[in-house]
């Protein structure tokens, strides 16, 4: 699998509206990680302190779209990106998150943070820091084009493992029994 | 032209429960008769993503326990059918078929349900003595079937 | 004006705004902000947490046994925590008011692993780039990757703890991430002797290397110990749970909480009625809220949870190494080491040796593989159940009703008791290598490096939405009810 000249394939990958733990499942291939990182290097990551996406071989993302801020980072990456792949549940249908696309944001967001009993001085947080919530959450094809979907609630290590040696390999990635499932 | 083997056999059910380990059951006997042509799957409820399983078979044969049906089995032929129900938690051969001619845009391959009947399903118990008799007379037939011949 | 420091600046305008995003590094979104004046100095700092989510509201209605598996979905790091923690509330609940033997002992098992696989990962593979190479040291190999490339058996020894672990999770709640092996009243999966036997070929392997991490630690602190005692640190008061007897246990217990003294605010408390010691504080800059202690008032009452004050305020630890670590930690520099900020990551390493022994106890004991996991009794409407998660304490509370639908969900994570400490540690790492320097990449991770002394879950710490619909009856003098008014039901 190591070979000395060719290059490594820059890899990006980043969480917007998820959990971590399809990145959590990323790290699930243990050991393997140190054979990956002989063909692949990282650029935006949260493994890594680079902040913004550069031009890269691979990007990889989880989670689907709640907020500006996502659509601005889901653009960056797709820009960015010669292959955009969507991992996991959230990222391929909106997932757990976009349960609340049937509530009505306004109200939602003023329960929380006005009529909440366990809250003293209620006030809904509106600092021009923080990123407008969208309407509804929003899976990442509804935004870009993508070029990947891997499901899975998390998608097992050894799925991404496939995945990943699969198209580090010049292949046409392709998951059989046991490795595809949605849960 | 496929390299899949053609037979594939899925065999439903929870080891744990009584009753519901004869698709386990009749599984593992299979493996271990190690059939040419014959692929085996086990899951303890069906999903989606078995369809995915179906792709490049001439034929497959569900096998699952049953409660109030036949004894000591029924077999019969299946076709799609797009029954979804309010939870994707757990589908029918049915279902599975549909959603694989869904997704590939082509018939279903020739499909069997041998449904095992099956008295009692508390976890932790073993097989009952009337279903280790189904079991029986269902392995007899489920070796016919997966002769590749044209079924009766 | 606000009552803290540096939160907000008395003339925003005409200051120039610094902004670190997203904070690397950190599990979630986080984003800081800081104002500078034109003599480059800090006039105000702070971290936004930026995502909003709403698992509290689309609970409602769902089947109270679907919570333990919806409510781990809050963050991939740490599903156990809440998995745990909502089967914990639906216990009582369901009237289990004591677990099967069998049953509490699968949980602690589950609990103790990802408590090692969540601290192994925020050690090796987040935090030991800042502490190995230096706080502004070259961004390009501040990384796993390069952990991996200058310190190898590190990384090897960094990514087997975390993989035991989540083996340890795999066995016991059926995946490695997101399982369903606990339940209301129990669990639903004993382990079998096979599975068993696997996990005990390598325990003693992850006691040794968990041990090695917390000397590690220390000879970090040794090498530096100037910088490690000051950075970022603070007075603090501090929340946890600890046993009856004092000890430290992260499944169960009574809240304590400190001053930062370690006099007594309150000890052995029945967490039940948590929302009588807990009040929280919206601010308009972040969307997670600001919990502090009803007695003292939003100004004096914040605290500081997770590893920290745990291993330094309970009476003891019950497993033998990590016992002996934390009287050598606490002793370390005259005390000074324990009460600083990077001292988490001491903490931390010591939790996860507890952890590891805790594994290796239990499966030594036969009640693992039992067939006896569920208890039950008489049903209730309200639960509440409090964890240590691996950040911290974390607080579950469901209300049922007689069609077994969640009527009311509210949750406090562990990150966010951490709110203003977070904020007072990134204030103090500012005032002293920020103020009077051009920024460089390398000064701006030092103020990450503050903020992950915390391992912030930033993920759990914006899941906050909706709460109980409020009814209003109108009764007369006989009791009859005369008018209702129902608001906020979805």
């Amino acid at each position: 699998m190591t070979d000395g000249t060719r290059r490594k394939l820059k890899v990006a990958t980043t969480s917007l509206a998820g959990c971590f733990g399809c990145h959590m499942s990323l790290l699930d291939i243990d050991e393997r990680l140190f054979a990956l990182l002989d063909r692949i290097e990282f650029d935006r990551s949260p493994l890594t302190d680079i902040k913004h996406c550069g031009p890269c071989d691979i990007g990889i993302i989880e989670g689907g779209i709640c907020n500006a801020e996502n659509v601005h980072v889901l653009r960056e990456f797709r820009a960015n990106c010669k292959i955009l792949v969507a991992m996991g549940a959230c990222a391929v249908t909106g997932g757990l998150p976009a349960q609340r696309n049937h509530l009505d944001l306004g109200q939602c967001l003023q329960e929380v943070y006005l009529t909440d009993p366990g809250v003293t001085n209620g006030m809904i947080p509106n600092d021009p820091e923080l990123p407008l919530p969208l309407d509804k959450v929003h899976p990442l094809h509804e935004v870009v084009k993508v070029d990947y979907f891997i499901p899975g609630c998390p998608p097992s290590g050894d799925a991404i493992w496939k995945f990943l040696t699969d198209l580090i390999e010049g292949r046409t990635p392709k998951l059989g029994h046991g490795l595809i499932h949605y849960d | 032209m496929s390299d899949q083997p053609p037979v594939l056999v899925i065999a439903v059910g929870n080891p744990s429960r009584g009753d519901d380990a004869l698709g386990p059951e009749l599984a593992a006997r299979l493996e271990a008769a190690a059939l040419p042509g014959v692929e085996v799957i086990t899951e303890f409820q069906l999903q989606v993503e078995n369809a995915l399983d179906l792709v490049g078979r001439e034929r497959v044969v569900f096998v699952d326990a049953g409660t109030g049906t036949p004894a000591p089995f029924d077999l019969h032929r299946a076709g799609p059918a797009a029954e979804f129900l309010h939870t994707s938690h757990a589908i029918s051969p049915e279902a599975v078929l549909a959603t694989y001619e869904k997704i590939t845009g082509s018939a279903a391959p020739e499909s069997w349900v041998l449904c095992v009947r099956g008295e009692s399903f508390e976890l932790g118990d073993a097989l009952t003595p009337a279903a280790a008799g189904h079991l029986e007379a269902a392995w007899l037939r489920l070796r016919e079937i997966c002769a590749l011949e044209p079924a009766t | 004006m606000s009552a803290f420091p540096l939160e907000t600046a008395a003339r925003p305008e005409g200051l120039r705004r610094v902004v670190i995003e997203p904070v690397s590094r950190v599990e979630g979104h986080g984003k800081v902000t800081l104002l500078m004046d034109e003599d480059d100095h800090v006039q105000q700092a702070r971290l936004h947490i930026v995502e909003f989510r709403a698992f509290e509201k689309f609970i409602q209605g769902r089947p109270y046994w679907e919570v333990p598996v919806m409510v781990q979905r809050l963050c991939g790091i740490c599903p156990v925590s809440h998995h745990l923690a909502a089967c914990k509330a639906l216990d009582q609940v369901v009237g289990a008011t004591t677990l099967t033997p069998t049953a509490e002992k699968l949980r602690r098992l589950m609990h103790y692993g990802q408590i090692l696989q969540s601290h192994a990962l925020h050690f090796f593979h987040l935090s030991s780039p800042d502490l190995l190479f230096g706080f502004g040291s070259d961004m390009a190999r501040r990384n796993i990757v390069g952990v991996a490339a200058a310190h190898p058996e590190i990384a090897k020894q960094g990514v087997l703890l975390r993989k035991y672990g989540q083996e340890v999770i795999r066995h016991t709640a059926g995946k490695r991430i997101h399982g369903t092996g606990a339940v209301p009243g129990g669990v639903n999966k004993s382990l079998t002797a096979a599975e068993r036997d696997e996990l005990k070929k390598d325990v003693y392997q992850m006691v040794a290397w968990s041990r090695d991490a917390v000397r590690l630690v220390r000879r970090l602190f040794e090498q530096d110990l100037d910088t490690y005692r000051n950075f970022g640190t603070f007075e603090a008061r501090t929340l946890s749970l600890v046993r009856a007897d004092g000890a430290m246990d992260l499944y169960h217990g009574g809240l304590r909480a400190q001053h930062a003294d370690g006099t007594t605010i309150f000890d052995h408390v029945n967490y039940d009625h948590y929302w009588e010691q807990i009040s929280e504080e919206v601010k308009a800059w972040s969307y997670m809220k600001f919990p502090y202690l009803k007695a003292l008032g939003s100004e004096d009452g914040w605290y500081r949870v997770g590893p920290l004050t745990r291993v330094t305020r309970s009476d003891f630890i019950p497993t033998p190494l990590a016992d002996r670590e934390r009287r050598e930690f606490l002793a370390f520099d005259d005390g000074l080491a324990a009460r600083s900020t990077l001292g988490f990551h001491w903490a931390r390493m010591i939790e996860m040796l507890h952890s590891a022994e805790a594994i290796k106890d239990l499966l030594h004991d036969d009640d693992l593989l039992g067939s006896d996991l569920m208890a039950g009794g008489e049903r209730q409407a309200r639960g509440v159940g409090v964890i240590e998660a691996p950040r911290g304490t974390l607080i579950h509370h469901y209300r049922v009703d007689e069609n077994d639908q969640v009527a009311r969900a509210n949750l406090i994570v562990s990150t966010t008791h951490n709110n203003h400490a977070m904020n007072i540690a990134i204030r103090e790492v500012a005032k002293k290598y920020l103020n009077g320097h051009k920024l460089t990449e390398g000064l701006l991770n030092h103020i990450e490096v503050a903020v992950r002394a915390f391992d912030p879950c930033l993920s759990c710490a914006t899941h906050a939405m909706g709460k109980m619909p409020l009814a209003v009856e109108l009764v007369d003098a006989e009791g009859t009810v005369v008018d209702s008014l129902v608001r906020g039901s979805a």
